[in-house]
């Protein structure tokens, strides 16, 4: 983990000295990761490329002023939540017009696997649907914690909240996504 | 079960869940659980709840992500263009219409200082005594009298004709006016140009024929052959030899000549013979000498409209 955060930090100063090239390695250690969070996130999988392309070139524009002080996925992940909350704002008026559209039914939407079971596609577009009714600060929470594992401590200083408030933060927004999806558990239970 | 011990049991569930709880509270918690089938129901869903999102499937990024960015990031790291390099060392943006606005600001106040040059420049050639009446001229005429006045060389008949057409509305025509109140008002805007015309001229004469009747010699032609007679030269306007127009009678006529200096005063007595002649000195320049080496005055003659004969 030392020696990855180091090489990022050799990629970064070099990249910090005009070798554009080294940013590439830093796109492709984090793409990944920064683009689910952005899908699960924004719940559409079109505006989380374009967000995550923005997020990339933003922190490139930006990469001079990076000091090191924390590690470059936490500061590419402070990107990343800007510009996405900027578009959470848009997203959310459109959701409110297709309440009723299932995520999963959009043409093209890629996260349907096919190899995968109706009930397991059904079981993910019920957690999206309940990720994306919730408090956008709240699903950020749950995003950050028990999807892309972070420890208490990385959210608290990727979001600059206090550590307290990040633990009391997820427990609430953990119970506000259990009363959304309690019914559906109630009648089938997945494994 | 209490309800409050219930909410406190379910507050420590997210910790319970994960296995941070201190060994204490987490044997309260699992006791709890035991006993309450509501709490143990909540913490049932939670649980279900973290394992529904941590089981959510990783999405690759659309194909070509990474050389899309690339491609961007390297197009940025060329450098700034033309107008990035010019605004970049201000360290802020500018947007376009705030450029617009200043743009559009200078040249307001470009524009308006053009506009005020030629009446600045005639209030300083004007004499202190004249400048407040000037002043008070200036503001009761049309603006565009003013840089015609100020423009000596370009004073000629035709244009103190048009500037008369735009007098102030309410002002009376030529015709309506008594003559005397005419000449009065003529006389004193002669003055007026006489006094800011100080680079056409380094003398001015101001001819006032006491009488006009029908038929008299042309007063401008009988200038005209003075001036040819003390062996001068009319250098303004150039159709000089036009005749009067019948509704010219009552409006002034400038012209301007030269003449050997030693005839200057035997010119202007004989001038005088026309009628009253008034003599302003406004340069102290020398003489202009001509090929000859004579030394020559340049002279401004404003023939002012003739009283008719009673």
């Amino acid at each position: 983990m030392v020696h990855e955060e180091r090489s990022d930090w050799e990629c970064v100063q070099k990249v910090q000295r005009g070798d554009a090239d080294a940013f590439e390695t830093l796109v492709r250690r984090h793409e990944k990761k920064i683009f689910n969070l952005l899908h699960r996130w924004l719940g559409d999988y079109d505006e989380a490329a374009d967000v995550a392309q923005e997020v990339f070139l933003a922190a490139f524009r930006a990469i001079k002023q990076f000091r090191g002080d924390s590690s470059f996925a936490t500061w590419l992940y402070r990107i990343g939540v800007n510009h996405a909350k900027n578009r959470q704002k848009s997203l959310q008026v459109a959701r409110q017009r297709q309440q009723a559209k299932e995520v999963s039914d959009q043409p093209g939407d890629p996260t349907s696997d096919p190899a995968d079971g109706v009930e397991q596609r059904e079981r993910h577009d019920l957690v999206q649907r309940g990720l994306n009714d919730l408090d956008a600060d709240d699903a950020l929470l749950i995003l950050l914690h028990d999807l892309q594992e972070f420890r208490y401590e990385e959210i608290s200083e990727t979001l600059d909240i206090p550590l307290g408030t990040v633990k009391s933060r997820l427990h609430r927004a953990r119970q506000a996504l259990r009363a959304k999806l309690a019914p559906y558990f109630g009648r089938k239970k997945w494994q | 079960m209490a309800v409050t011990e219930c909410e406190e049991i379910q507050a420590w569930l997210s910790d319970y869940l994960e296995g941070t709880l201190e060994s204490g509270r987490h044997r309260v918690v699992e006791d709890h659980l035991y006993l309450c089938p509501n709490c143990q129901a909540v913490a049932d869903d939670l649980a279900e709840s973290i394992k529904s999102v941590a089981s959510l499937p990783s999405v690759d990024p659309p194909p070509g992500f990474t050389q899309k960015v690339m491609a961007q990031v390297r197009e940025d790291a060329v450098g700034p263009s033309v107008w990035e390099r010019i605004f970049q060392p201000l360290s802020i943006k500018i947007p376009i219409h705030a450029t617009a606005v200043v743009l559009v600001g200078v040249l307001a106040v470009y524009l308006y200082q053009k506009s005020e040059a030629p009446q600045r420049e005639l209030l300083k050639s004007v004499p202190a005594e004249s400048e407040m009446a000037l002043r008070q001229d200036l503001k009761e005429s049309d603006a565009q009298i003013a840089p015609r006045v100020a423009a000596p060389m370009a004073l000629s008949q035709e244009k103190v004709e048009r500037a008369d057409e735009v007098r102030p509305a309410g002002a009376l025509s030529s015709q309506d006016r008594p003559l005397e109140e005419m000449r009065a008002s003529s006389m004193s805007r002669v003055e007026m140009v006489q006094k800011s015309a100080v680079q056409a001229g380094q003398y001015e004469l101001a001819l006032a024929p006491q009488t006009f009747a029908e038929g008299e010699m042309d007063l401008r032609q009988r200038v005209d052959e003075l001036v040819k007679k003390f062996h001068g030269q009319i250098i303004q306007p150039a159709d000089t030899i036009r005749k009067m127009k019948k509704d010219s009678l009552v409006q002034p006529e400038t012209l301007w000549i030269t003449l050997p200096a030693t005839e200057y005063q035997r010119f202007k007595t004989e001038l005088a013979s026309l009628g009253r002649v008034q003599e302003a000195k406004v340069t102290p320049t020398e003489p202009s000498e001509s090929a000859t080496g004579a030394k020559r005055l340049r002279i401004q003659i404003t023939i002012l409209p003739a009283a008719r004969s009673q």
